[in-house]
């Protein structure tokens, strides 16, 4: 398991308090957890044509150099 | 070193996840992964193959590996903790344990968790056109190839095929 130490605005680390504190989750560390999730969710299509665009700039590299 | 040893450290090492598998499967070009080296799945993504292609037959080039104690524990807590499904997380695992030069992956979230954990990580999109790259296959093989990828469960965006078709013309 990766472990992620993030610096996070006071404003934005206060509502992650309060969020915790009402009892919406019960870490922040889920609460951090389930955003990145979310995140990947909302942003999966947009992701996967990043990644396959990154695998058609590498095999461009992959191309042997003629002598 | 002896001829023998450097052979086997030029054996590029690879690990699927059930995705590269079952896209390429559907684009009948799964051979094409044998091309690329020795290539390892754990037990977990031999099993979704299974579920999901029910005519599945793991071929002779493919080695099914089982996870020692310390990566099973890793790919249960990354399962456990909603990061990964089981197959993902036990590639992942395999990819440490085995030290494998690649991961072969077409999930978003799989690979940008592997890429944060420092591992080089690829798609079948990225595959196809490394066998176009290497000589492995010909152009009109490789387009007839990402034509059918395309029609298959991976999602390819219109314009990212557009891409990759202008590229394999940049690799004649």
């Amino acid at each position: 398991m990766k472990t992620l130490q993030v610096v996070l605005p006071d404003v934005l680390a206060a509502e992650l308090e309060a969020l915790v504190q009402k009892g919406w989750f019960r870490s922040e560390d889920e609460l951090v957890r389930l955003a990145l999730i979310e995140f990947v969710r909302r942003y999966r299509f947009e992701l996967l044509e990043r990644f396959q665009r990154e695998d058609i700039a590498w095999a461009l590299q992959q191309k042997p150099n003629k002598p | 070193m002896g001829a023998a040893a450097k052979a086997k450290q030029a054996v590029r090492c690879i690990v699927s996840n059930t995705g590269p598998l079952l896209h390429l499967s559907e684009a009948r070009t799964l051979q094409i992964l044998s091309y690329a080296g020795e290539v390892h799945i754990p037990k977990a993504v031999e099993a979704e193959m299974g579920h999901l292609d029910p005519t599945w037959r793991t071929p002779s080039w493919l080695t099914v590996d089982s996870l020692d104690a310390p990566w099973q524990n890793r790919a249960q807590s990354w399962q456990q903790a909603g990061l990964l499904d089981r197959g993902e997380a036990e590639a992942i695992a395999l990819v440490q344990q085995i030290q494998a030069t690649w991961l072969l992956t077409d999930d978003a979230a799989a690979r940008l968790f592997s890429q944060a954990l420092g591992l080089e990580v690829h798609g079948s999109l990225g595959l196809v056109l490394w066998a176009a790259a290497t000589g492995h296959l010909k152009r009109e093989e490789a387009e007839d190839v990402l034509d059918r990828l395309a029609q298959s469960s991976l999602w390819i965006s219109p314009r990212v095929l557009v891409e990759a078709k202008a590229a394999l013309r940049r690799l004649r």
